[in-house]
């Protein structure tokens, strides 16, 4: 009798372990807005620029129910109030682009960050700043941390401040275009609640923009 | 004096026409097929040959060493010495001059034959189609053939001359025929029966046999078993370095009745040979067949058997290999094991007889008309064996439709190998660029040909969960679950990268047999800096 007791409760504890185990893998589900232009400019004179891609981005592999963890998330941001919009409009799943969907910071080196409530395994982050023109911002830096100071635990994902104006160590990364597809980094499954993401100006002017970021993850615990 | 030149001349120049067709269908383009899983596996053994100079026999796989130890030839005139540098050509090169072999092996027929019967014969020989296709594959089957015509052409010189230099040469090609692959015992035996019973036809009495027989010396048979055994010696022995070799040799029999009688994935019906050589279709409506050299096979049986007078020994030859073609065509299709190369041993005894065939309707007293229709049949079975040639060769060498591809790799491979080269070479580490490939039942062939260039690439039937994920991943969708784990659950936290599909299309090794890949975000991104 207590015998099979204990067996139905290991069983009954263990069969929803190997359940969530048996993931599968899926597609990263990204939507893209329509394109606000049409080919790319030849005269961007930005160093260090790498190529756009000549087609559609193609889909990437995550883990089964990985999803956008930043969705209408708390935002702090650095600098004045926005000049256009709200931060609310970074992750509120609108990013076509237009006029009300886009926000801008303050002029020079400013960053935001994005409280996930909880750690998360962050497998991809997708940052769109402006894609009504073909932009370059300048010193884009992804970082992530479970430190909301960005003091202890600081991941760099993506840095692409070659001369390191920023101060925040020189990156390897290349300057890139924006696009309608957004910039994808990958987050390497790490683990952490926060994600800064620093921007410098762009080749237009010294504003920031963001239109949307959405951060693909599951949480951890 | 004039009339000899002339007969010469009548020969001799359709002769050098059959040469250069024959030359043109073996050689030209033999890299546009893909490699099969077989040629892949012997390409990768004589890669250890030409770099190491070792080269041991497996009683288990692999048939015998002639193969390899022949293509050094070629590698050496290439100067290609590293499996890296070798090519198809190289490979392929060797079964294609067996091929062109067998027609050189005709003109030791012409005493005897006579020229119109060589030329019939080289004619078929050179526009057959499922010759020039396996004339074109890194495989045994070629060779076998064609040391086999050549023991059976010497013996037959050597009867016609009793020079010792035709029974040396017999020897020789007897233990070439042992040592390229184990089903020439099957060969053999029947060629002794065949020989027996052309005996009987000849003499009808046993006392005329045994005086036949007595004819010959004893030593005339020991010279022949001796050489063969010496040169069967030598290459399973690689050279007297591996003696163990031999041994295996013989053990390897046990291993091969064994696999020829069931068990095995390549069981067919008894009938699997015919009907591969008499009829198929493409979905576009070709009719793939060479009923045409059946047929003239089947006329040039009727022939022989019809004459009832003693005839030159040339006729005896001739029903010599009638009856081993027979004696083979019903032991092969009896062995539940098939594979369509199988079929070449007895079917260039198909085409002997077919050119006898023609040649008999044309030396008989046929009326005009007859004879004009046997024209016909021959222009428009010219027409659609070569027809075949080009189609089966050089437009469709690996569809499934083409009756002599057998679980062939797909055109798929070259995209596959194609865009793991452009990955590898916008990558800073080019092709030390880690790559695993995991596929069940070590189903990944041709891919270590295909991708031999490679220093860091590991092949396995499971993912090692105690190993770091390559950049670069080819495998089969059954371990689609073990990838999950060995890319998201099993690497700590920062480890864990972003993958992407490498195709964009469903790709297939084989009919039926997927591979997916997988590539690390950050090496992607390499290759589409590296497109502009």
């Amino acid at each position: 009798m207590h015998l099979s007791l204990i067996l139905f409760i290991v069983c009954f504890n263990f069969i929803p372990v190997i359940l969530v185990n048996a993931q599968n893998l899926q597609h990263l589900e990204i939507s893209y807005p329509p394109p606000m232009y049409i080919g790319t400019p030849t005269d961007m004179k930005v160093e260090r620029l790498e190529n756009p891609w000549e087609v559609t981005r193609p889909v990437f592999y995550v883990p089964e129910g990985t999803h956008n963890v930043a969705l209408n998330k708390w935002i702090e941001f650095t600098g004045e109030e926005p000049l256009i919009g709200d931060v609310k409009l970074i992750n509120d799943g609108d990013k076509q682009g237009v006029e009300g969907s886009y926000v801008e910071l303050s002029p020079g080196n400013q960053y935001i960050t994005i409280d996930l409530e909880s750690p998360c395994n962050i497998y991809a982050i997708v940052i769109w700043h402006y894609h009504a023109k073909a932009r370059v911002y300048y010193d884009v830096i992804v970082q992530i941390s479970d430190d909301p100071d960005f003091l202890f635990g600081v991941h760099t994902l993506f840095n692409n401040d070659f001369d390191n104006s920023s101060g925040y160590g020189a990156g390897e990364n290349l300057n890139y275009i924006e696009s309608n597809e957004g910039k994808l980094v990958d987050g390497k499954g790490l683990q952490a609640r926060y994600i800064r993401l620093h921007s410098n100006g762009n080749n237009d002017n010294d504003l920031n923009h963001y239109t949307e970021v959405e951060i693909f993850g599951k949480p951890a615990y | 004096m004039k009339s000899k030149s002339l007969y010469k001349i009548k020969y001799y120049f359709p002769l050098l026409i059959i040469i250069l067709i024959s030359v043109l269908f073996r050689f030209s383009r033999l890299t546009i097929r893909p490699m099969h899983t077989d040629e892949a596996v012997h390409a990768i053994k004589f890669g250890v040959l030409l770099e190491e100079g070792n080269y041991y026999y497996d009683k288990n796989d692999f048939h015998g060493p002639t193969l390899n130890y022949f293509t050094l030839i070629p590698a050496w005139l290439r100067s290609q010495k590293t499996l890296a540098s070798l090519d198809e050509s190289t490979l392929r090169i060797v079964p294609a001059f067996a091929g062109l072999g067998l027609i050189l092996l005709l003109f030791l027929l012409t005493e005897g034959f006579g020229l119109p019967l060589v030329i019939a014969i080289a004619s078929l020989t050179a526009i057959s189609p499922l010759l020039i296709f396996y004339n074109r594959y890194y495989i045994q089957e070629s060779l076998l053939v064609f040391f086999t015509f050549g023991s059976l052409v010497s013996i037959y010189r050597f009867i016609l001359s009793r020079k010792t230099g035709w029974l040396i040469l017999t020897g020789i090609f007897i233990g070439l025929m042992l040592a390229t692959k184990e089903t020439s015992l099957i060969n053999l035996l029947i060629m002794i029966a065949a020989f027996c019973s052309t005996l009987f036809f000849r003499f009808k009495k046993i006392t005329e046999i045994k005086k036949y027989l007595i004819s010959f010396k004893l030593w005339n048979i020991i010279v022949i078993a001796g050489i063969a055994m010496f040169i069967s010696v030598l290459f399973y022995s690689s050279f007297f370095s591996n003696l163990k070799g031999i041994t295996d040799s013989f053990v390897t029999y046990k291993m091969y009745f064994g696999k020829a009688g069931s068990g095995a994935p390549h069981i067919h019906t008894w009938y699997y040979y015919l009907q591969l050589l008499t009829f198929s279709k493409s979905p576009k409506g070709m009719i793939w067949s060479e009923f045409w050299i059946i047929i003239a096979a089947c006329i040039g049986w009727y022939s022989l058997i019809r004459r009832k007078n003693n005839y030159p020994i040339c006729y005896y030859f001739i029903l010599f290999i009638g009856i081993y073609t027979l004696m083979l065509i019903l032991v092969y299709s009896a062995i539940p094991y098939k594979t369509p190369w199988n079929m070449l041993g007895f079917y260039y005894g198909l085409i002997i007889l077919a050119g006898y065939g023609i040649i008999r309707l044309f030396i008989d007293n046929l009326k005009l008309w007859i004879k004009s229709i046997i024209v016909l049949f021959l222009l428009t079975g010219t027409i659609h064996l070569m027809a075949q040639v080009y189609l089966l060769n050089f437009k469709s060498p690996s569809d499934p439709y083409n009756p002599y591809v057998y679980a062939h790799t797909g055109s798929d491979i070259f995209n596959i190998v194609s865009r793991v080269d452009s990955i590898a070479s916008a990558d800073p580490q080019g092709k030390n660029l880690s790559v695993d490939v995991i596929f069940p039942g070590h189903d990944y062939w041709p891919l270590p040909w295909y991708l031999r260039n490679y220093k860091n690439i590991g092949y396995r039937e499971h993912i090692d969960l105690n190993q770091t994920a390559a950049p670069l991943i080819l495998a089969s969708p059954l371990v689609e679950k073990e990838i999950i784990k060995l890319l998201y659950e099993v690497p700590p936290p920062g480890e864990r990268y972003l993958y992407l599909p490498l195709f964009e299309h469903y790709m297939e090794l084989r009919p039926m047999l997927e591979i997916k890949g997988y590539v690390r975000k950050n090496t992607w991104d390499n290759y589409v800096q590296s497109r502009n």
